[in-house]
């Protein structure tokens, strides 16, 4: 195995931020956060995984895809595309996976999202092993561990001092050439292990629409968007074209997406006023359909990777776990 | 006998005569939460508990419910949202069977939640039914306010940029209002359709407006529950602009959201000079 220590890592980071824009866990409040940093002194390398989903620097919680200008020309139409290099260090394989489980629909799908695949070429992951999961951690019942590599350019696994280092794709290879690594006989620590949850497969689930559990767990729920924003792999959004501020007097305009989140009153409204998701249950089953069923079935991943951050910020305490938990019950039941 | 024992007999007691459908209480949730429950049959009553976790404002599950009788379980914080509600016309107090809790406040791990620490209030205003013992002992006002006061303090430079820099952070994922027992609008100012005052977008001027607005439209209806910091997932001190808007509503009215059934005086209530003009 190959290691490299904490000071000479951080090194590294500083020289990085010279040329791209490095984002990595960062302490804010009481919690880690992904941010961008400005000095390796800010990272955070241990701790949970950070309270925010990786997901929110490639599809951003509002960003402009067009602007577009009147005059007398007519209209102007420019579209925005992200060019910036990025670099993301302490990537949790739980928010790995999410881009994985992104990218099925945002690249694999056709035709492509420009703006999602620009920034998932352009952005470069290093990823750190998960040795503190948080009571609400199951990534281990969706395919993936905490120390799965998949997906990421360069693997950090703690060690006493430092990390051992798997360098593992060509961009990774490229950004590691200015890595001081030794060699060491060091192995990396067995992973936590994690409390099963059992998945029900697509094409178990039909059976299961018309049960009263989801009224009776949706009946506490705020139809807040804490669970869609929160998690790594939620993708709903909206489309709006607003104005912006023309100093010059001249008209302008842009065309923004926004999040937006299947848990709200006003999600699936349609002209004319009716919703026909009106009802909380309806809601909930949908986000959870949507996770087991309906996604993996039209793009293939599971949209869940069992990060555990909807369980654990739900204000209600709906958790997918223990719904997963009933239904898989009830549908052995029957 | 427990305060948990007494809501259960209570609410058997509700379903078996069938004076309401279903009563709002407490439940044990998973990894040590306490969450809202909604008891419909005499047999579930058993899952109703009460202990210093039960944070959530519940009347929070009144509005919009006007089709069925229901019991709820009110904090005294809890049970002043109801007062405002009804001043407001937003509630049947008819079709409502209040089970008033006395309350010594509700901890948040190991330790008293911040409003919890400053509260005097011990028993509900307004109940059918009280459980627990009145005579209970009030705990040492902890320093919960010294941020408050820090901020406040602050030059209005620093005021707004240490406010830009938590607002920076929100999600827009309207937990804060979704929580609120008060935010009852049919449509929310902050997410028309038309976003005739505020974009849709989740960037910084968008929070701020929905931020300091919901304030304001809460200034003198806010009872001061906290549910709005409690669910803001990225831990913002949203609090701290309803305590200033409380004050400001104590300096110059006199007045305590929901200590009785009257609406804010702030919308309601011209001063002499405001009225003789």
């Amino acid at each position: 195995m190959r290691f490299i220590a904490t000071e000479d890592l951080n090194h590294w980071v500083d020289q990085l931020i010279h040329d791209a824009i490095v984002i990595a866990p960062k302490l804010m409040g009481k919690s880690l956060s992904y941010e961008q940093i400005e000095s390796s002194r800010e990272i955070s390398w241990s701790g949970s995984r950070p309270r925010n989903p990786l997901k929110e620097f490639f599809f951003f919680p509002t960003e402009q895809i067009l602007t577009f200008q009147k005059d007398s020309e007519g209209i102007q139409i420019d579209e925005v595309i992200p060019h910036r290099k990025r670099i993301i260090l302490g990537a949790r394989p739980c928010d790995v996976r999410g881009l994985e489980v992104l990218d099925a629909m945002f690249i694999d799908t056709q035709p492509p999202d420009t703006q999602y695949k620009t920034r998932r070429g352009n952005t470069a992951l290093i990823g750190l092993a998960c040795y503190e999961p948080t009571a609400t951690c199951f990534c281990t019942s969706l395919g993936s561990s905490p120390d799965d590599k998949a997906g990421t350019d360069i693997f950090l696994t703690p060690v006493p001092d430092g990390f051992l280092v798997d360098v593992l794709t060509s961009k990774g290879k490229e950004l590691a050439a200015e890595l001081i690594l030794s060699e060491t006989e060091l192995q990396p620590p067995p992973p936590p292990e994690l409390k099963p949850v059992p998945i029900l497969p697509p094409g178990h689930w039909a059976e299961l629409f018309g049960d009263p559990i989801w009224e009776e767990t949706a009946e506490r729920c705020l139809s807040c968007r804490v669970c869609a924003y929160l998690c790594p792999t939620c993708r709903c959004f909206d489309i709006r074209d607003e104005p912006i501020s023309s100093p010059d007097g001249g008209q302008y305009f842009e065309r923004i997406r926004i999040w937006d989140s299947c848990a709200s009153e006003a999600y699936r409204k349609i002209a004319g006023g009716h919703n026909p998701r009106a009802a909380k249950g309806e809601r909930l089953r949908n986000r959870m359909y949507c996770k087991f069923d309906y996604y993996p079935s039209q793009y293939g991943p599971t949209a869940c990777t069992g990060c555990g951050r909807c369980i654990e910020s739900c204000p209600v305490n709906i958790d997918i776990a223990e719904t997963l938990h009933q239904i898989t019950e009830i549908a052995h039941v029957r | 006998m427990t305060a948990s024992l007494e809501i259960q007999n209570a609410a058997r007691d509700l379903l078996e005569r069938k004076k309401v459908d279903c009563v709002i209480g407490y439940e044990q949730g998973t990894h040590g939460h306490i969450r809202p429950a909604f008891i419909y049959e005499a047999e579930d009553v058993g899952r109703l508990i009460w202990n210093e976790q039960c944070t959530h404002n519940l009347v929070r599950y009144l509005i919009g419910r006007e089709d069925i009788y229901l019991g709820i379980v009110v904090k005294p914080c809890d049970a002043r949202a109801i007062n405002v509600l009804m001043a407001e016309n937003k509630l049947d107090r008819e079709k409502l069977f209040i089970i008033g809790l006395t309350c010594q406040g509700i901890k948040v791990e190991q330790d008293y939640q911040a409003r919890c620490q400053v509260c005097t209030e011990r028993k509900p205003v307004i109940y059918d039914l009280l459980i627990g013992d009145e005579a209970v002992v009030s705990h040492d006002p902890a320093p919960a306010e010294l941020l408050f006061e820090q901020i406040a303090q602050l030059p209005p430079k620093e005021k707004m940029d240490y406010w830009l820099e938590q607002f920076d952070q929100c999600i827009r994922c309207y937990a804060c209002r979704q929580a609120c027992p008060i935010c009852s609008c049919p449509t929310c100012l902050y997410e028309r359709e038309d976003a005739l005052w505020v974009g849709a977008g989740i960037g910084l001027n968008e929070k701020r407006s929905f931020h300091l607005g919901r304030a304001f439209h809460l200034a003198g209806r806010c009872v001061g529950c906290n549910e709005c910091e409690r669910v803001c997932p990225v831990g913002l001190p949203i609090s701290m602009l309803n305590q200033q808007l409380h004050q400001e509503m104590q300096n110059r009215f006199g007045y305590t959201a929901g200590l009785a059934e009257t609406l804010s005086p702030l919308t309601t209530t011209l001063s002499p000079q405001e009225a003789g003009s």
